[in-house]
């Protein structure tokens, strides 16, 4: 069940009214059956995997607690089960791929078992909520005792495929708290649900023919068209990724749920570890936490904390996707955030005026030129595989020529006009970047803190009226949900 | 206020202190005093309580006044997806001719008539712009004396449901046929990639110009299909939902060329081009030349052969009860309107090659014949049974189901023959004929008459 088709549409407001008219205590055990409904509603089977999961991290992470002990031990072997079963569902062709490519170069002719694999849903997400759990355990947090409580922790629809990753230690006292039905819920969540659905079908899903397009035959395109198409999937991914985001948590308010947000406008991010701190927050966060410390984080001198960070993101990358372009933006990210350390470290030691490194010509050029090593790390994340990320990123790199011969003519997104998106990207990626800028400036005037109410019925209505015309059903399925 | 909701929310505290967990995980603290920590929303301005039930009632309340009022004419066949259908029925629109004969089926009847045409016309056809089947017309002329004009509105992958989406939709617009020559092979009713009854390009279309209310149980299978339909009958939004998708993109590309106009190039971007380039956009959309058919020599024909038997064995993997049921159901109806229109129906059963029936397997194919018999016979409707392979042979079909341009004419040249040979279909195409004629010679009397 996809959050833009009309199942949701039918579901959410069934689970809703059910939910509200549930004494408290029969409130959990509703929206646990509600969520392995939404689960299972994709591939029946997949419903005994979310279980078995949930049992196995129920069972074992009491111990953890309970040992003097081996305790490490027995963190160890839960996070291995919970590694296992995603190194199964999600890892296990890459591996066979890059193993009979290894062996090909020893002159080894391996003939790989053919797996009937089928990448469970929202198994990347919900196997880092357990691997969080248990380290949280281990540190000393209580564990929960409640097996429907701690069922609903991964399980629970809103955030189930694609995030945000939840800390049980935020979303588990709330279930224990017997609200009351506040029209704010419904206010703030009909908003989230319908400001997500209006960036994932009137934004993003336009965005993504231009990118589509430009990805698949970059020939096709000149440099200047191929930095474009790449601004186009750099709003693509963030739109359709935030719009997401936005249907999940707007869904879990319905409920009187808090879940943690993912963006913080990405985009004005003025250095790389900056946009870290912004983008898919959730995400970064569990990273930093759960792999970048556990390493050792930045205790340990400068060229290990290096080595932390390159192999936090490097794996960060692969965790979206089994394939090296995925494994290859993490290597990068990392990569960059290491320059940007040492760009840092060396100004301090160069000792530039500290008015410059503050004044706000410094800023935005900065902002402008993290926007760009983004989205050259975009680039890797987009493409299909690296022979095409190749491709692009030497048609990125030829735009310095092209710009000292500039003519329209050039531009092959001008010479596109059906669909008309292809020339309306000159008009629309500007606007979508000032956009950013104002909801920055909006957000200090503290504008979204008391919106008149008029305002905010007639931009929902606005939106229905949107959203009904270029009917959510018919557009396709988030970019996240195949992590 | 809406554009960012998210950076709104993160402004509001969302603190879960540790002291706050464990009160609310210890059974021996009262929830609520837990509840009075975790500040889930902060208080609101008063006065903005409901804005969500508003908005929906303003929806709803403005969608029913709309529908009440229907203040913007919109014109059908102004459409955004100009399918197969599109042009057929554009075409009609345009010419206004009288058309005596309607000729509906699958690929496998507009192969047979393209390709016949084309080298009895002696000329390359623009399948989008060309909607008739001249040899057979001069043919039944020939047999039956009069004047025929027939008009192909075969389509590819037309199933029993588009068909009688289709024939209904020339009776609504005033270009009710005499007869209607159908065209059917297994295919139309045992195909495991066939969508949905609802989802092809000529429902969608046409559904726009006939009411389906009469057929909307058939047609919308699971609860989720028919609460759209119900969505897309009751709000005007969503019932004028393509047409206000017309409008925004005409005006877009109104804009978009004034701001932006086209830079000079020395090649244009062709439709083909975005073929090429977004494969999987507006599938199924063909636009003038895109689909030609020449003449083409008897030993050329007959050389060409395509392997298409990976894709019926796709198509005949896993045939869907309901499905056949529900084309079934819509071959009924095609009968019934027939019936109530006086429109003379004449259905055939398509040439196959042995090859394409094995495929299929010897019981289900004669499963089919059988239940078309059933069917000829329990609705009165004159049924020929054309798949004879002893008729043809491999050299008359291009690929295992479509016959190729002497296959078609040996095809045509058989169906007025057994036309001719049964009293009940030559006397409906005697009068058909006769009857065009007269009009014909009446509209084309120069002299006024009270002169």
């Amino acid at each position: 069940m996809l959050f833009n088709s009309l199942q949701y549409l039918v579901f959410l407001p069934t689970v809703f009214l059910l939910f509200w008219l549930t004494p408290h205590r029969f409130r959990v055990p509703l929206l646990l059956v509600a969520s392995y409904v939404f689960y299972m509603s994709w591939r029946p089977i997949y419903g005994i995997l979310i279980f078995g999961l949930t049992l196995a991290n129920f069972l074992l992470v009491p111990f953890i607690e309970k040992a003097t002990v081996n305790k490490k031990l027995i963190l160890g072997i839960t996070v291995a089960v919970n590694l296992v079963v995603l190194g199964i569902f999600k890892y296990a062709y890459f591996t066979m791929d890059a193993v009979k490519t290894g062996l090909g170069f020893a002159g080894i002719d391996w003939k790989e078992p053919h797996l009937h694999i089928i990448l469970p849903l929202g198994i990347s997400f919900f196997v880092f909520e357990f691997i969080h759990y248990a380290v949280e355990v281990y540190r000393g947090k209580p564990v929960v005792k409640n097996f429907l409580d701690f069922a609903l922790f991964p399980s629970f629809f809103p955030t189930q495929i694609a995030g945000p990753i939840k800390r049980y230690q935020d979303f588990v006292p709330q279930l224990h708290i017997p609200v009351k039905f506040k029209w704010e819920y419904v206010d703030e969540g009909m908003q989230l649900i319908l400001m997500g659905l209006a960036k994932k079908v009137l934004i993003a899903d336009n965005l993504a023919l231009v990118v589509q397009a430009g990805f698949a035959h970059p020939e096709q395109f000149s440099s200047l068209d191929m930095w474009m198409i790449t601004y186009a999937f750099a709003f693509q991914i963030f739109f359709d990724f935030a719009g997401y985001t936005d249907i999940a948590r707007g869904s879990s308010l319905l409920f009187g749920y808090k879940v943690p947000i993912n963006f913080n406008l990405p985009y004005i991010a003025s250095n790389v570890a900056d946009f870290w701190r912004r983008w898919h927050i959730s995400l970064s966060t569990w990273l930093r936490d759960y792999l970048f410390i556990p390493l050792g984080g930045s205790r340990g001198g400068k060229w290990l904390t290096y080595r932390n960070l390159f192999i936090t993101m490097a794996l960060g990358g692969l965790w979206h996707g089994a394939a090296f372009h995925y494994l290859a933006w993490g290597a990068y990210q990392g990569l960059v955030l290491i320059l940007h350390r040492e760009y840092e470290a060396a100004m301090q030691k160069i000792g530039v005026h500290e008015k410059l490194l503050k004044s706000k010509v410094y800023h935005w050029a900065s902002v402008v030129f993290t926007f760009h090593v983004v989205c050259i790390g975009w680039v890797f994340f987009r493409a299909d595989d690296m022979k095409i990320a190749g491709q692009v990123l030497s048609k990125l790199f030829e735009a310095p020529t092209a710009l000292l011969h500039f003519s329209a003519a050039q531009l092959a997104v001008l010479q596109i006009r059906d669909p008309i998106i292809f020339p309306a990207l000159v008009l629309i990626l500007p606007v979508l970047m000032a956009s950013t800028f104002i909801i920055n400036w909006l957000n200090d005037k503290k504008f979204y803190q008391s919106p008149p109410w008029a305002v905010q019925v007639t931009v929902m209505v606005a939106l229905m009226c949107l959203l009904t015309i270029f009917t959510p059903d018919s557009s396709p399925r988030f970019i996240y949900f195949q992590f | 206020m809406t554009a960012a909701p998210q950076e709104r929310t993160e402004r509001r505290a969302y603190v879960s202190p540790d002291l706050v967990i464990k009160a609310a995980m210890d059974p021996t603290i009262p929830k609520r005093r837990a509840t009075d920590k975790i500040p889930l929303l902060e208080p609101r301005r008063s006065g903005m309580r409901a804005a969500a039930t508003w908005a929906i009632l303003i929806f709803c309340l403005g969608n029913f006044a709309l529908s009440f009022y229907n203040p913007i004419e919109f014109d059908p066949y102004k459409y955004l997806y100009k399918g197969w259908t599109w042009w057929g029925f554009d075409e009609m629109k345009k010419t206004n001719f009288v058309h005596n004969v309607a000729l509906l089926g699958s690929s496998l009847m507009v192969s047979a008539v393209a390709g016949v045409d084309a080298n009895y016309l002696n000329k390359t056809l623009d399948l989008s712009q060309y909607h008739r089947a001249k040899y057979l017309d001069d043919n039944l002329i020939t047999r039956f004396g009069g004047d025929f004009r027939s008009l192909n509105l075969s389509i590819p992958g037309q199933m029993p449901s588009d068909a009688y989406m289709t024939l209904k939709a020339m009776v609504a617009t005033a270009n009710r046929p005499d007869i209607v020559v159908y065209g059917i092979a297994p295919r139309d009713f045992i195909d495991s990639t066939m969508s949905s009854a609802a989802d092809t390009e000529a429902f969608r279309f046409l559904r726009r110009i006939v009411n389906i209310d009469d057929v909307a149980s058939h047609v919308f299978r699971t609860p989720i299909a028919r609460l759209e339909w119900f969505i897309n009958r009751t709000f005007y939004i969503s019932q004028h939902a393509a047409d206000f998708q017309l409008l925004f993109k005409e005006t877009t590309e109104k804009v978009v060329g004034e701001i932006v106009p086209c830079p000079p190039a020395t090649t244009r971007f062709t439709w083909w081009d975005r073929i090429k380039l977004l494969p999987s956009y507006l599938p199924g959309e063909i636009r003038p030349q895109a689909v030609m058919t020449g003449p083409i020599s008897e030993a050329a024909a007959r050389k060409r052969w395509i392997n298409n038997a990976p894709e019926y064995l796709e198509r005949y993997k896993h045939p869907d009860k309901h499905v056949y049921q529900t084309q079934f159901y819509f071959l009924q109806e095609i009968a019934k309107f027939c019936k109530k229109e006086r429109i003379e129906l004449v259905l055939v059963n398509m040439p196959l090659t042995s090859y394409n029936i094995h495929l299929l397997g010897p019981p289900r194919y004669m499963s089919f014949v059988g239940d078309l018999h059933v069917f000829a016979l329990k609705n009165n409707v004159a049924f020929y049974d054309m798949c004879t392979p002893s008729n043809y042979s491999q050299q008359d079909f291009h690929d295992s189901v479509h016959l190729n341009a002497y296959g078609g004419r040996k095809f045509f040249d058989q169906l007025v023959n057994i036309i001719s040979l049964s009293g009940r279909t030559r006397q409906a195409f005697t009068l058909s004929g006769k009857d065009l004629e007269r009009h014909q010679a009446v509209a084309n009397t120069k002299t006024p008459l009270y002169q």
